[in-house]
C-alpha cells in the first residue's frame, strides 16, 4: 500500500520575557493512502508542539497530540483551503483586558479596536427587565467547558447535570431535562424544540470561544421574542467574524469529558470577513459507568460582511453530528413491562443556516431582515416496547427528523421626541416526521405540521426624559392548534439618578402545546403488580395528546433595582410573583385491562394552575483592579394545584423539582497580568421529589498566560461533593447517576 | 449650646438617612473614565514605542546613563496611566515620567504628550516647549500643523498616528523609517 504523506505546519514565535522566547507551531498531517484505485484522504490529527526556551541555553518542548478529532478537522482543513489561499491579510484584534500595551508592538497597537463603554452595564442598566450579562471574559474564567454550566453563573437559572451530556436547565422554577418555559436562542435563531417543547442543549453546542456575550433575561419575554419566552430568554450572541481573524486552537486532556476546538478567521477583502471553525466533544462517563460516550462534532462558519455604511449582512452556517452509546432500557408494552438493559446507540446529524440583513435609515431608524433553516434527523436504534429486547439485534432504527423555516422582520424608529417604535412580524414552519409508529413514542400521522405568524409591537415612552420611560407593547401570534395568543407587557423603568435604576412590569407570556402533547402518544411508567387492587397484574402508563390541549398561561409580576453602590460595586434585585393558569395536567382514566398487564390511559390537559414567588439577587464587586468578586443568591417558591375537575394526582409535586435556593460566589483573581487564579463555587438546594439532598459545586482554575498567543488552564470541577446524585426525572434515564470529579487541562494557542 | 446639641442628637438619625441617600445618589462615571483610561494606556505602549524608533542628539542627554525624561501635559489620571513606563529600559536608559505643571521647567523633557482638546492652549505649550531634542505629542486635529511632531487621530475606532517630518528635523530628532512607513505624513501648512 503506498501513502503520500502531507505535513502542514503554522508557526509563531515570540518573546516571552528577557532572553526566554517561545516557538508554537501546529502541525496537520494529511496521509493520502492509495486504496483499489484511488488515493483516499485519511487524516491523521494534528498536533500542537510549542517550546520555551532560552536563546540558545535551555528548551524545554510539549506536545499535545490528537488522532480523534479525525473528521471535523478533515473538513475544516478542506473548508480553509480556498480561504488560507485568498487570505490577503491577518489583523489580530486583542482588546480583551486591559494590558501592559508597552509589550505590543506599532503594529499590533495600530490593530487593536479602542474599548467603548461597556456594552454590558449599558444595557443592563437601561432595560426594564431582569436580565444578566455573561461576557467572554466570564465564559473563559468559569471554567466550564460546555455551554449549560456557563448559564449556572446567572441568578435564577438552575443548571442540573441528567444523563450523560445531557442538562436541565431551567429559569425560575419548573425544573426538568425537558424544561419547556425558557427559550433559547444563539444568534436570534430559536434553538427551542417545538417537538417536545423543550431544548437540546446537548446538540446545539458551540465553541464557547466564539461567544461574545450570553444575555439572560429572566421572567417573560414574550412581548418581543414570542411564545415560550415564558419563565426567561436566553440570548447567546456569538463574536462578529472581524473579531476573529487570524486562528485559534483548543484542546482540552481531562478525565471525563472536554472538547478541542480549531477556528481560523480570514479578511476576504474590505469590510468582508469570514471565520470557520470545528469543534470535536466527548462526554466521558461523568455521571454513569455504564454509558459508554457520546462524540460530537460541530462546525461551521460566518461571514460578516459590512456592505455599506448602513448596511451590514451576517450569514453563518453550521452542522453537526452526534454519536452516542451506551446501555439502556426501554419500558415494554406487554409484561414484564421493563426491558433488561442493552446496548445502543443513536446518531443525530443537524444543521441550520441563518442569514440577517441590517440596514440603518438613519441614527434613530433601522431594519432588520432575518431567516433561517434549521434541520435534525435522529436515527437510534431502540426497542420497540412490544417485545422484549435481549441484546441489540432485538432493537429497530427509529428515525425521525425536525425542521424549523422562519422569517422575521423588524424595524424600529422615532417617533415624535418621545416614542421610540420597535415592530415586527415574522413566520414560522415547523415539521416533525417520524417514520415508525409502533415505537412506544409516536405520532398520529407520519409527518405534523405547524405555522405560525406573528406581530409585534412595543413603544418606549419618555415620561420624563433621562427619568421616567413606560415601555407598552404586546404580541400576536397565530398558530393553527391555539390560535390567536396575545402576550401584552407594561413597562415601567425610572432612573433617579446615573447609578440607580428601579422598574416594574406586568406580562402576559404563553406555552403553546407542543407536537407531542397535541398529536403524540408515549408509553411511560410502570406500576408495580397489586398496586391497583389486591392481586392486580403490573400496568404501564399511556401517555395521550388532546386536541383540545390550550396553550398555558402566564400572568408576572415583577421589581426590579439596580444599583452602583460605589464605583466598584453594583447591586440587582428583582422579585417575582408569577401566576400560572392552564398549566398542562395529566389526567388518568380507567384502566384497560389486558390479558396480564393493563394500560392507564393519561392524557393531557390544561387543569393545573400554579403560584411562584421568588427574589434574585446579583452583586458584583471589583476589590481591587485584579481581584473581583461576584455573587448571586435566588429563592424561588413553588405553589401547584390541580383544579377541581382534574383527577391528577401527580403533577402537583413537580413544585418539589426546583431548588429553593441556590447560591453561587465568583471571585477572579489576576495575581500577574499573566496569571489568573479562579474559584466558583455553585450551591444548590435539595430537590425534595427526587430525594436529592443539597450540594456544593467548587471550581478551581488556574490560567497561566506565558505569552500573548498562549494560555494554559488547570480546571478542576465539582471537588467538594463527589458522586452527588444527578437530576433524573424521566423514566428513559439511565442507571443511577451520579456526577463525578472533572479535571480539566485546557490549552489556547492564537496564531 | 444645649440646645443646639439637643436639635443635632434628634437630627443625628435622619443625616443619616440623608448621608446614605446621598452617597447612594451620587453619580459615578466610572464607565466613561475606564474607557478613556483604556485608549490612554494604548497611548502609553505609543509613545514607549516612538521612544524606542526615535533617536535624540546625543547633546541633550547629561551622559550615557542619564534617564529619559517624559513629560505629560494631562490631568493626574492621565499621567497615571504613563507609570508603569519608569520600569521600562530604553536603549540602556532608565525612562523618567512627569506631569507637566508649574515646575516643568525643572526638568528637561525629551518627549512630552500634550493631552489637550483646545487649539490655543496646546499652541501655546507647545509653543513653550518645543526646541531641540524635545519629541512633541499631541492628541487633537491639526496638532502637526501647529508645529507638533507627532499627532493622534482616530480612524475606524482604531488609533493611527500623524507625523510632521519637518518639526521632527527641526528638534533634530531622527525617526526611525519604520515608524516613519507607519505613519500618515504631513506637511505644515505654508504660512
Amino acid at each position: 500500500m503506498t501513502e503520500l504523506v502531507v505535513h502542514l505546519y503554522k508557526s509563531t514565535s515570540g518573546k516571552l520575557f528577557p532572553r526566554a522566547y517561545f516557538f508554537c507551531q501546529l502541525k496537520i498531517s494529511l496521509v493520502f493512502r492509495k486504496n483499489v484505485r484511488h488515493y483516499q484522504p485519511v487524516f491523521r490529527g494534528f498536533m500542537y508542539d510549542w517550546c520555551l526556551c532560552e536563546r540558545g541555553s535551555m528548551y524545554l518542548p510539549f506536545f499535545i497530540h490528537h488522532q480523534n478529532a479525525q473528521k471535523a478537522y478533515l473538513m475544516l482543513f478542506v473548508f480553509c483551503l480556498p480561504l488560507l489561499a485568498a487570505k490577503s491579510a491577518l489583523s489580530e484584534t486583542d482588546t480583551k483586558r486591559t494590558t501592559d500595551f508597552t509589550t505590543y508592538s506599532l503594529e499590533e497597537l495600530m490593530d487593536m479596536e479602542l474599548v467603548s463603554a461597556s456594552k454590558k452595564s449599558q444595557t443592563a442598566h437601561e432595560s426594564a427587565s431582569a436580565v444578566y450579562v455573561i461576557t467572554q471574559e466570564d465564559i473563559r474564567r468559569s471554567g466550564a467547558v460546555n455551554l449549560p454550566e456557563v448559564l449556572r453563573m446567572a441568578p435564577g437559572i438552575v443548571v442540573e447535570r441528567a444523563d450523560p451530556g445531557a442538562f436541565a436547565v431551567t429559569s425560575r422554577g419548573f425544573l426538568g431535562k425537558y424544561a419547556n418555559k425558557l427559550l433559547v436562542m444563539i444568534d436570534g435563531r430559536s434553538i427551542y424544540s417545538p417537538s417536545f417543547s423543550g431544548v437540546l442543549w446537548t446538540y446545539n453546542d458551540i465553541l464557547l470561544e466564539n461567544i461574545e456575550r450570553i444575555e439572560v433575561i429572566r421572567g417573560p419575554g414574550a412581548t418581543l421574542w414570542g411564545a415560550n419566552a415564558v419563565n426567561g430568554v436566553i440570548n447567546i450572541i456569538t463574536k462578529n467574524a472581524k473579531d476573529m481573524q487570524g486562528g485559534l486552537g483548543v484542546a482540552t486532556v481531562s478525565n471525563q469529558e472536554g472538547y478541542d476546538g480549531l477556528r481560523y478567521g480570514v479578511k476576504l477583502k474590505e469590510n468582508m470577513y469570514l471565520t470557520a471553525y470545528g469543534k470535536y466533544m466527548h462526554f466521558g462517563n461523568v455521571i454513569n459507568d455504564k454509558f459508554d460516550d457520546r462524540r460530537q462534532k460541530n462546525m461551521g462558519a460566518r461571514l460578516d460582511w459590512d456592505m455599506t455604511d448602513r448596511d451590514k449582512l451576517f450569514v453563518s452556517a453550521q452542522s453537526y453530528d452526534s454519536d452516542d452509546s451506551g446501555r439502556t432500557t426501554h419500558p415494554l408494552v406487554l409484561p414484564p413491562l421493563v426491558n433488561p438493559e442493552v446496548n445502543s446507540s443513536a446518531t443525530i446529524r443537524g444543521g441550520n443556516f441563518l442569514s440577517r440583513w441590517d440596514h440603518t435609515f438613519s441614527p434613530t431608524s433601522d431594519m432588520s431582515l432575518k431567516i433561517y433553516y434549521s434541520s435534525q434527523k435522529t436515527r437510534a436504534e431502540r426497542a420497540t416496547g412490544y417485545r422484549p429486547a435481549r441484546d441489540s439485534s432485538d432493537l429497530r432504527d427509529d428515525v425521525s427528523r425536525e425542521s424549523a423555516a422562519d422569517i422575521d422582520f423588524q424595524h424600529s424608529f422615532a417617533l415624535g421626541g418621545s416614542n421610540s417604535i420597535v415592530w415586527g412580524c415574522g413566520s414560522r414552519y415547523s415539521r416533525l416526521y417520524k417514520q415508525d409508529r409502533n415505537f412506544y413514542f409516536t405520532l398520529e400521522h407520519e409527518t405534523e405540521r405547524q405555522k405560525l405568524y406573528n406581530f409585534f409591537v412595543q413603544d418606549d415612552l419618555v415620561l420624563a426624559p433621562e427619568r421616567l420611560h413606560l415601555i407598552l407593547g404586546s404580541k400576536f401570534e397565530y398558530n393553527a392548534y391555539t390560535q390567536l395568543e396575545v402576550q401584552p407587557s407594561i413597562r415601567l423603568l425610572y432612573t433617579p439618578s446615573q447609578n440607580q435604576t428601579f422598574w416594574a412590569a406586568v406580562s402576559r407570556a404563553t406555552r403553546t402545546p407542543s407536537f407531542l402533547e397535541e398529536k403524540g402518544r408515549i408509553l411511560s411508567g410502570y406500576i408495580n403488580p397489586g398496586s391497583l387492587y389486591p392481586l392486580s397484574p403490573p400496568g404501564t402508563v399511556e401517555l395521550q395528546s388532546s386536541n383540545n390541549i390550550e396553550s398555558e398561561d402566564l400572568i408576572a409580576y415583577e421589581l426590579g433595582h439596580r444599583m452602583q453602590l460605589t464605583p466598584r460595586l453594583s447591586l440587582d434585585t428583582a422579585l417575582f410573583y408569577n401566576v400560572y393558569n392552564r398549566l398542562r395536567s395529566l389526567e388518568p382514566s380507567a384502566p384497560q385491562l389486558h390479558p396480564g398487564y393493563f394500560i392507564v390511559p393519561v392524557q393531557a390537559d390544561n387543569n393545573m394552575k400554579g403560584r411562584t414567588y421568588g427574589a434574585e439577587v446579583a452583586a458584583n464587586w471589583q476589590v481591587l483592579p485584579q481581584w473581583r468578586l461576584q455573587g448571586t443568591y435566588s429563592y424561588l417558591r413553588m405553589n401547584l394545584k390541580p383544579e377541581k375537575k382534574s383527577r391528577d394526582t401527580t403533577s402537583e409535586y413537580d413544585e418539589d423539582l426546583s431548588p429553593e435556593n441556590t447560591f453561587t460566589l465568583r471571585s477572579l483573581y489576576s495575581i500577574t497580568p499573566s496569571l489568573e487564579c479562579d474559584i466558583s463555587l455553585y450551591f444548590m438546594d435539595e430537590i425534595k421529589r427526587l430525594n436529592n439532598p443539597s450540594h456544593t459545586d467548587l471550581t478551581l482554575r488556574l490560567g497561566w498566560k506565558p505569552c500573548k498567543n498562549l494560555m494554559v488552564e488547570g480546571i478542576g470541577s465539582n471537588l467538594i461533593d463527589n458522586k452527588y446524585k444527578a437530576f433524573r426525572d424521566d423514566v428513559y434515564a439511565r442507571g443511577d447517576n451520579k456526577v463525578r470529579r472533572i479535571f480539566y487541562c485546557r490549552m489556547t494557542v492564537e496564531f | 449650646m444645649t440646645e443646639l446639641t439637643l436639635q443635632l442628637k434628634k437630627l443625628r438619625p435622619a443625616l443619616g438617612v440623608v448621608l446614605c441617600v446621598f452617597v447612594w445618589l451620587c453619580p459615578h462615571e466610572l464607565r466613561a473614565q475606564s474607557a478613556q483610561t483604556n485608549e490612554q494606556s494604548m497611548k502609553a505602549g505609543f509613545v514607549y514605542n516612538f521612544a524606542l524608533f526615535a533617536e535624540w542628539p546625543a547633546k541633550v542627554f547629561k551622559d550615557i546613563r542619564s534617564p529619559l525624561a517624559i513629560c505629560i501635559a494631562a490631568d493626574k489620571a492621565t499621567v497615571q496611566v504613563f507609570e508603569p513606563l519608569t520600569t521600562k529600559k530604553i536603549l540602556g536608559r532608565s525612562v523618567a515620567v512627569h506631569a507637566f505643571g508649574d515646575n516643568a521647567t525643572r526638568y528637561p523633557c525629551h518627549i512630552i504628550y500634550i493631552d489637550s482638546k483646545n487649539k490655543a492652549e496646546a499652541a501655546e505649550l507647545l509653543h513653550l516647549v518645543s526646541g531641540p531634542g524635545v519629541l512633541t505629542i499631541g492628541d487633537l486635529e491639526g496638532f502637526c500643523q501647529l508645529g507638533g511632531i507627532v499627532n493622534f487621530y482616530h480612524e475606524n475606532n482604531k488609533l493611527r498616528f500623524e507625523i510632521n517630518t519637518d518639526a521632527a528635523r527641526r528638534a533634530d530628532i531622527k525617526l526611525s523609517s519604520q515608524l516613519l512607513k507607519l505613519a500618515k505624513i504631513v506637511k505644515e501648512e505654508k504660512p
